[in-house]
């Protein structure tokens, strides 16, 4: 019989619903930062749109296409001289995060690009014929008028983030992930295993809740 | 007296749609007086749009000049154009307003652009949102506004930079036609307290009746006809003319050498015209078509008079008629 019982390891099940907390931390707002950058960009030099530029748009969007189509864990391993330049290590939550960002960021920059082009096209005319500048264009207009959808692809890459994270856990990242694997189903602790998965689920359920309030909070002003 | 606040000379637009080249505008000569308030019309397509997108800079033009008191549009750099288009504001068909932002917030974006302080704009905005009549509407959004309010938002939002230009493209055509009156109303109102010129694209007569002092007929992106509303009523032949003043006046029987199309103004004054006219050239008449439509504030008649001799064995002399008429300010066509 197993001497410990599993309680013993709920220490280690706080330490990794931290890393995993933490991983989400730094890696969240990073692909949501890195997201909308290249996301306006490719909206605004896109073929007929306000600042075409086909030539960089193209290689952009190839870019962003080949990072979408590498399955996330081969992403990792691909990663991993990148990773250990970067970090020193190639263990441990920090190791996960460039996978993580590298990951997620081209999947939210084709969402916000998309976000984007769903706002009416006269109301842009509207904000040229007053003359904003590009700045103004983009942090007065095309970002505040689009907020509610961007909202709900940050929820959707957020929630795609904490999956992520799992998957990084289960290579040595630590996390939920990594402490299910090797406690609920290396050791055969089905509790274990089972507070993960609810860990991981109110994680989820948290994120999405809080950006289905906030948009339906929103919701005059669409 | 001639005071263009634009002039274009030789203006053409061409669009490059799958390698064919449209032309939307095509060597446009035009001259907008300073202060008139004009109508454009033209069937869907002939460059209306296009025409008014030059003037507020959303296209450049493939050819040709566009002067705006003298200045030439095109020498302009990034600096010189912002500062143009709080000279010329535009209102629009859907109305285009910010949905994030409050009715205050979306008047106060033209200032706020410009780097106005809060307080001041703030207090710019609710004077316009006051003259549009929504004052108790500025913390409100635009989804919880009616189409007439949301174009009263787009009113004030364009007039707060105190614009000499004021460009609609089909401002009130979203609008039922009691609301299209009162917005009619309200530009009518605001030109008057401020001055500014109208330019209005519309495809309702009505409206170019009501509102506008001057019209321009666009076809295939020419320019057809332009005029002011009594220079245009003047003239023997004028397709602006027909659909101001319609006549049915097609049959056969209307058509005759002693048949005369009369038009003018003011006819609650010239309640006696045609019997004096009778009596003193000694013939008789009879009204084949009439009507009368106010222009703006003048009604206009427009009538189709046959002329008769009062004695069977004389001749009727259209010259003498049509010269007596023209006597008393009345134009007159065959
Ligand atoms: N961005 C564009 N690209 C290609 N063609 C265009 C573009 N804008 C306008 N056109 C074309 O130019 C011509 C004139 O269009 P415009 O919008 O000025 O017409 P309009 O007189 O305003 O018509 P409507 O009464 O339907 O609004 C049309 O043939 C139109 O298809
Ligand atoms: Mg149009």
């Amino acid at each position: 019989m197993n001497p410990m019982t599993w309680q013993t390891y709920l220490p280690d099940f706080w330490a990794a619903l931290a890393q995993t907390l933490y991983m989400i931390a730094i890696a969240g707002p990073c692909v949501i930062v890195l997201g909308l950058t290249v996301g306006t960009t490719l909206y605004l030099i896109a073929p007929q749109s306000i600042s075409p530029r086909p030539v960089l748009y193209y290689l952009l969007t190839t870019a962003v296409n080949i990072g979408r189509s590498i399955p996330f864990l081969i992403l990792i391993v691909l990663l991993i001289p990148v990773t250990r330049a970067a970090v020193g290590t190639t263990l441990g939550p920090i190791a996960a995060i460039i996978p993580l960002v590298l990951g997620f960021t081209p999947f939210f920059s084709r969402l916000v690009e998309s976000v984007l082009r769903e706002i009416d096209q006269g109301r842009i005319e509207a904000a040229l014929s007053m003359g904003v500048t590009r700045f103004q264009l983009i942090f007065r207009v095309l970002l505040p008028e689009s907020f509610s959808g961007l909202l709900n692809a940050m929820t959707i890459i957020l929630v795609g983030t904490v999956e992520g994270t799992a998957v990084a856990g289960a290579v040595g990242a630590g996390g939920v992930g990594d402490f299910a694997i090797e406690f609920g189903y290396q050791r055969f602790y089905g509790e274990l295993m089972f507070i993960s998965v609810f860990a991981m689920v109110i994680i989820v359920q948290l994120i999405q809740i809080t950006g289905d309030v906030w948009i339906r909070a929103r919701a005059h002003k669409r | 007296m001639s005071d263009p606040i634009f002039r274009l000379a030789h203006v053409s637009k061409t669009f490059d749609r799958d390698n064919t080249a449209i032309t939307a505008l095509d060597d446009i000569d035009l001259e907008i007086q300073r202060g008139s308030f004009l109508g454009i019309v033209g069937t869907s397509g002939a460059g209306k749009s296009t025409l008014l997108r030059l003037l507020n800079l959303l296209e450049a033009p493939s050819a040709g000049t566009i002067e705006f008191n003298g200045q030439d549009l095109a020498a302009l750099d990034a600096k010189g154009q912002r500062e143009y288009l709080s000279k010329v504001s535009t209102i629009f068909q859907h109305f285009n307003l910010f949905h994030g932002k409050t009715v205050l917030d979306n008047v106060a974006f033209p200032l706020a652009i410009r780097g106005v302080p809060t307080a001041e704009r703030y207090a710019r905005a609710r004077e316009l949102i006051e003259k549009v009549g929504l004052q108790d509407r500025e913390g409100h959004y635009p989804s919880q506004l009616s189409g007439g309010q949301k174009q009263r938002v787009g009113i004030a939002r364009a007039l707060i930079t105190n614009p000499q230009v004021l460009l609609c493209d089909e401002a009130t055509s979203a609008l039922d036609s009691q609301t299209t009156q009162t917005i009619l109303d309200l530009l009518v109102e605001l030109k008057r307290l401020y001055g500014f010129t109208v330019i209005l694209i519309t495809h309702s007569w009505d409206v170019i009746r009501y509102a506008c002092t001057a019209a321009v007929l666009i076809e295939h992106g020419r320019i057809t006809e332009t005029g002011t509303l009594t220079q245009v009523i003047q003239r023997e032949h004028s397709v602006l003319k027909d659909h101001l003043l319609p006549l049915n006046k097609d049959a056969a029987w209307q058509n005759g050498p002693d048949t005369l199309d009369l038009i003018f103004e003011h006819p609650e004054t010239q309640t006696d015209l045609l019997s004096t006219l009778a009596s003193a050239l000694s013939i008789d008449f009879s009204i084949l078509s009439g009507r009368v439509d106010n222009l703006g504030k003048t009604p206009v008649a427009r009538f189709q008079v046959r002329f008769r001799p009062r004695h069977p064995q004389t001749q009727i002399d259209v010259v003498q008629v049509r010269q007596w008429l023209t006597e008393q300010m009345i134009t007159v066509n065959l």
